[in-house]
């Protein structure tokens, strides 16, 4: 058998060809890409090609916390997403017919013009109150994004990853 | 100028492919297509080097779901920074370098979570990788080839962090690529170059002298 020096100099051939296919099979298997996620980072994108300056919030781990009631009617599920200046806190409310209800909390309370943007395509506005609450009602399932910006300065904006509704 | 091949991922384990554009080859294609204005061809970037970006965040310890946002982040900051790679042939090695970076701190915030979050929510030792538990009824053929992984699997397992992250990442490149690639994770490139190099090496050798592995070896 050959040591493994010997091994590690010759050059690549179609054993090993043979043995990282059989690698990647078995990371397809155990590990696969998600589906759809090529998808949301296009549909992401999407939305940064348009406002190339916005600031990317990134998601702090609360999913942990998720709230999740005894009933199966309703199902709450809180996400964080924070920027350096800006922190939103969304609440996702599942109700039966009544679809799915978005409540946010923005802190400090700037940036107050949020759009929602969804999957299905089109886009949901609200304008946060004083103390940064908005809500969006009557939402399909599907990939979301939020966008906050300032009505002075359209380009004074941040955008969440896309998250599932 | 020719167009990337819009079917995403090539997949040639035979490797005799040669004269044909690797991975790299064709998502250099895609980005020059981008910068001079095509915005189409940054989808078929995404879709052509996700993978790759994929299994490299995984391999450093990232969870599922972060592991989305960290693809998302890396993307994102392509798009914004497209104008400081000056070499479209590097576009693979700057994303898996800033995948592995932004992988790193995202495990470093998780870990001081973790200890935060620990009295509600109890410690998540999600592994990075699970196989899918065998199934009990399934055909003959299936479960052949479910020993196999399983087998094979182990001996992935029992390769060093770094061998496991760059055996892992090159299975889903194209064989010219390997070099490139091997660099972009921090392995030094003289110790794969065009030769096998010690992962691949160590991992052979493991197969090889398993009794109960047969099949792919000469």
């Amino acid at each position: 058998m050959d040591d493994e020096e010997t091994l590690a100099d010759q050059p690549l051939d179609d054993a090993d060809a043979a043995m990282l296919h059989l690698v990647r099979e078995a990371y397809d298997a155990s590990d696969p890409v998600p589906a759809g996620l090529v998808d949301r980072v296009r549909f992401a994108l999407a939305l940064e090609a348009m406002f190339e300056e916005v600031a990317a919030m990134t998601r702090t781990p609360t999913d942990a916390l998720a709230v999740r009631s005894g009933s199966t009617a309703v199902r709450t599920q809180t996400l964080t997403f924070s920027a350096e200046r800006l922190t939103a806190m969304v609440s996702v409310t599942r109700s039966g017919a009544e679809g799915l209800r978005l409540d946010g909390w923005l802190a400090p309370p700037t940036l107050r013009r949020v759009v929602l943007r969804l999957q299905a395509g089109g886009e949901r506005r609200a304008t946060a109150d004083e103390e940064g609450r908005f809500g969006f009602h009557g939402l399909a399932e599907g990939f979301a994004q939020l966008r906050f910006f300032d009505e002075e300065d359209p380009r004074n904006a941040v955008v969440t990853p896309v998250f599932q509704l | 100028m020719t167009k990337p091949d819009p079917s995403g991922v090539g997949h040639r384990p035979s490797g005799r492919s040669r004269a044909e554009a690797t991975l790299v080859d064709r998502a250099a294609a895609a980005f020059v297509a981008y910068r001079e204005g095509d915005r189409a061809a940054f989808d078929e970037l995404v879709g052509l080097v996700t993978p790759l970006v994929w299994h490299t965040v995984r391999a450093q310890g990232v969870d599922v779901a972060a592991a989305e946002d960290v693809v998302q982040t890396i993307w994102m900051r392509l798009l914004h920074g497209s104008s400081t790679i000056r070499d479209p042939q590097s576009v693979v090695a700057w994303l898996l370098t800033a995948a592995r970076r932004e992988s790193w701190r995202v495990v470093k915030r998780a870990r001081a979570d973790v200890v935060r979050t620990a009295s509600l929510s109890g410690a998540d030792g999600e592994p990075a990788v699970r196989l899918p538990a065998q199934r009990g009824d399934a055909p003959e053929e299936v479960v052949v080839l479910e020993e196999r992984q399983r087998r094979l699997w182990q001996h992935v397992e029992s390769l060093s962090q770094r061998c496991r992250e760059l055996v892992r990442v090159i299975a889903f490149a194209d064989r010219p690529d390997y070099a490139l690639i091997a660099s972009s994770l921090g392995m030094p490139v003289g110790s794969i170059g065009p030769t096998r190099g010690r992962c691949l090496a160590r991992l052979r050798r493991e197969l090889a002298s398993d009794p109960q592995w047969e099949g792919s070896e000469p």
